[in-house]
């Protein structure tokens, strides 16, 4: 005769059929498309035109992937040491006392086309392309993350490329393929104002976060869990980095990326932030 | 103010795991548990509003998926029914185990939608029967008797029973 174990272990063997990071296209494809309530935009007094889910989902799940930890590193710019990171149980991992050698398929750094003009921010969206694309191209296989399976718009290939700037202070994770493409990046340690936790966000607002999403600035995040994944390659100053329509230069004074087809971007680094 | 989309997608991203797996044991399908997580989230979406302020966010979409179990399966049943999925098979001594697993994985899928939707909030979901009855909208005392009844049709020894009431 069965007994309550035995229906554990049935209900155990049912949820084994759902892998712990299994993303149906069966759900993505039926929320592909909904847009928020013209009630809700209207409440709120949002200027932003009406936002799909596809695109708030390609962004919550490049956070979920990059959730894992959360950082407290060295700050960018003009200082190279890292103080150190902790993860989420307070343990404090080592850091290499010097950056980590280039990835797998990078060129040079050396050779950089466009140099930063005496660390000033791009004045203009045109410069910040400019700039942006002038940078060492870096090949992003060196920087991506895991793997993805056809089908999964939550983690579309080729996958999560993920950097870390040389300072140590700024992570950002790029992901998403087409017009779900996206990039967010968190600012370890900062000194420009943030914006306010929004009453809508119950979970963490990490306020020094800036994103790309949907061809769109963005800056902070409402997030479950605490973010980042420290664990990723240093991009060396000077390096870009392309991913689909997005690419993110490093540069000891600041860290700049751009959605070449919206020409929408952000330049950052911990006294300042522009967006474009 | 955080945009609706991004709170929900947050939302979905954190718990698709734990609904589809929640609906896996609930309906016993794969196929079946997507397309009622979907139909879940889509009007889950669509209240977001209410859902966000709730209490506890994740319970209101459980108990939307419960009902959705419910009142869905009451018409996939018409078309489908349950007993035609099972199989019998051949027991080999080796293999005892697993097919007194698979023959409860038979009964449950046998049992009446509301029955099992008790078996699996309270044995899977850890629910106490009050919160269960909370989540289907009935009274504790259909709850235990429909907990007795399922038990009983799943021939699960009764006498090993916790009380995770207490």
């Amino acid at each position: 005769m069965p007994d309550l174990s035995d229906l554990w272990a049935a209900f155990a063997r049912l949820e084994a059929e759902i892998p712990d990071d299994y993303r149906s296209p069966v759900i993505q494809d039926r929320l592909a498309g909904l847009r928020e309530p013209a009630s809700a935009r209207g409440r709120r007094g949002c200027t932003r035109n009406s936002r799909t889910v596809t695109a708030a989902l390609s962004a919550a799940a490049a956070v979920a992937a990059l959730t894992v930890m959360v950082t407290v590193m060295g700050d960018h710019a003009d200082d190279r040491t890292p103080i150190g990171n902790h993860n989420a149980t307070g343990q404090v991992p080592s850091l290499p006392a010097s950056p980590p050698p280039s990835p797998v398929g990078t060129p040079p750094t050396s050779v950089i086309t466009h140099p930063a003009p005496n660390g000033a921010m791009p004045a203009t969206a045109s410069d910040l392309i400019d700039y942006v694309q002038g940078g060492a191209p870096t090949a992003e296989v060196g920087y991506q993350q895991g793997s993805s399976q056809a089908g999964q718009p939550m983690r579309p290939r080729p996958g999560i490329a993920e950097f870390t700037t040389p300072s140590g202070n700024i992570v950002c994770g790029m992901m998403g393929a087409a017009s779900t493409v996206s990039v967010t990046c968190l600012v370890i340690q900062h000194t420009y104002p943030t914006p306010p936790t929004p009453s809508s966000c119950h979970l963490n607002w990490v306020a020094s976060s800036l994103s790309i999403l949907s061809g769109e600035v963005s800056r902070g995040l409402c997030l479950g869990g605490e973010p980042f994944d420290p664990i990723s390659t240093v991009l060396p100053y000077g390096s870009t980095l392309r991913h689909g329509s997005l690419a993110c230069r490093s540069e000891s004074a600041f860290l700049s990326c751009v959605d070449l087809a919206t020409r929408h971007g952000f330049a950052v680094n911990r006294a300042e932030v522009r967006t474009y | 103010m955080r945009l609706t989309a991004d709170d929900f997608a947050a939302y979905v991203a954190a718990h698709q795991t734990a609904l589809l797996r929640f609906a896996v044991v609930l309906c016993g399908d794969r196929h079946l548990a997507e397309e009622l997580v979907s139909d879940v989230l889509v009007k889950a979406f669509e209240r977001w509003t209410d859902v966000a302020t709730a209490d506890h966010r994740h319970a209101y979409v459980r108990r939307m998926l419960v009902n959705h179990y419910i009142s869905w399966q009451r018409k996939w049943a018409r078309q489908r029914p349950y007993g035609d999925e099972i199989v019998d098979c051949a027991v080999s001594d080796r293999a005892h185990e697993l097919a007194e697993r698979d023959a409860l994985l038979a009964g449950l899928r046998r049992l009446p939608r509301q029955q099992r939707a008790v078996i699996v909030l309270h044995f899977y979901e850890g629910l106490s029967t009050d919160e269960t009855a909370e989540t289907l909208g009935c009274r504790p005392g259909t709850v235990r008797s429909h907990l007795s009844r399922g038990l009983a049709a799943l021939r699960i020894d009764y006498t090993q029973r916790e009380a995770p009431d207490a």
